[in-house]
């Protein structure tokens, strides 16, 4: 999941000159280096405030080597948004059990996704932050990743025998509740509080599937689990 | 971008006049739950009175400025903080903390989005009774916020 070399180290440059590694793989480490420096500019400075020369200097690459592979700065954001997505989601399929009960992976996905954040909170900012601050683009992609987490918490319906009352949009709603709690942490440099929030994050979270006793229940294990 | 409360930014008036609405309609003597409805249906009123306006709101949060942001994140802790209210009066098995204001707001927040964006306002639909689901499930519980959804508020 996360990467523990230092920013430096993991946009460690090529060798200079002729060498002997294959191109697709310098394109690849070129393009990782960019989307990691993006992702780490944008943490730092807002989207508005990252420049195209500063990615490239960042990533160690020519400027030319940028418009081979990106034709805007937009472009560029849009791929490391959807790279970051991406290891999100190969994570979470990773660590999660789709065979244990609904509510165990509901909250071991809101433990992951916690951990990721407060790991990666470079990659945080841009997903949650500044997509929403990056233009119609990045503003559906956010939008779609919210989306992407509903269908999962969909099937806790099946929990609730008056799911027929439930609204259409709960889902998309809640993970949007979720990622504004997180993104206003983020915003506040307070992501270290993060961690303890899950209790209550699950509460909410499992409420109108589960009810009040039983989201209760799960919050508690959730508490005495991180305590532990 | 003006200075808040100039009045020359579009929408910062828009969001300046949403906050205004909700606010005065919120408050009052009566219970936490009757007050969250009177505010929705100011934000709803004030929403379809001007559909244009309601797509500005929307439109322009994600503008990217310093200023737009702080000021869309001024509003939906605004509406953290009205939900924290219900905070002393719940009586569920756990404790609740701002926390759960927070998730509410954004959640409410998130719908009214989606809800703009997808043409609702326009429609005429109601989506009051969700906005109001999200914003008392976690305070009222599950059962008590699904009848929210069954009340067909006034217009």
């Amino acid at each position: 999941m996360a990467d523990s070399r230092s920013i430096s180290e993991r946009l460690s440059k090529l060798p200079p000159g002729r060498h002997l590694i294959p191109r697709d793989f310098v394109f690849q480490n070129q393009r990782e280096r960019m989307l990691l420096a993006t992702a780490e500019l944008v943490a730092e400075r807002g989207y508005q405030k990252t420049t195209i020369e500063l990615i490239a200097k960042t990533a160690r690459v020519a400027l030319t080597t940028f418009y081979e592979q990106f034709a805007s700065k937009e472009e560029c954001f849009l791929a490391a948004f959807d790279e970051s997505v991406e290891a999100a989601g190969q994570a979470f399929a990773e660590l999660l059990d789709p065979e244990r009960p609904w509510v165990d992976q509901v909250s071991s996905g809101l433990e992951v996704f916690l951990e990721m954040v407060v790991v990666e909170p470079a990659r945080a900012k841009l997903c949650l932050v500044e997509s929403q601050a990056a233009g119609a683009a990045a503003l559906a992609r956010y939008q779609g990743m919210l989306e992407k987490v509903a269908p999962k918490l969909r099937e806790g319906r099946e929990l609730n025998p008056r799911t027929s009352r439930l609204p259409e949009g709960l889902e998309v709603a809640i993970a949007g509740g979720l990622a504004w709690l997180v993104h206003q942490r983020l915003v506040a440099g307070r992501s270290d509080e993060l961690k303890a929030l899950l209790p209550e994050m699950l509460q909410v979270t499992l409420t109108p599937y589960v009810g009040e006793a039983d989201a209760a229940r799960a919050a508690e294990t959730a508490q005495a689990r991180a305590a532990a | 971008m003006s200075p808040r409360g100039t009045g020359s930014d579009p929408y910062e008036e828009a969001v300046e006049g949403l906050c205004d609405h909700v606010k005065a309609a919120f408050d009052g003597p009566r219970s936490w739950h009757d007050r969250v409805w009177a505010g929705g249906l100011a934000a709803m009123r004030y929403l379809r009175e001007d559909p244009a306006r309601a797509r500005l709101l929307v439109a322009e949060a994600s503008r990217g400025d310093l200023d737009s942001m702080r000021r869309r994140d001024e509003a939906v802790q605004l509406l953290a903080d009205l939900l924290d209210g219900a905070r002393d009066e719940h009586e569920g098995p756990r404790p609740l903390s701002r926390c759960t204001a927070e998730i509410a707001a954004g959640a409410v927040f998130s719908t009214v989005l989606a809800k703009v964006a997808s043409g609702s306002v326009e429609r005429g639909e109601d989506f009051l009774p969700e906005l109001v689901y999200m914003a008392t499930m976690p305070y009222l519980g599950a059962r008590a916020a699904e009848d929210e959804l069954a009340v067909q508020p006034l217009r």
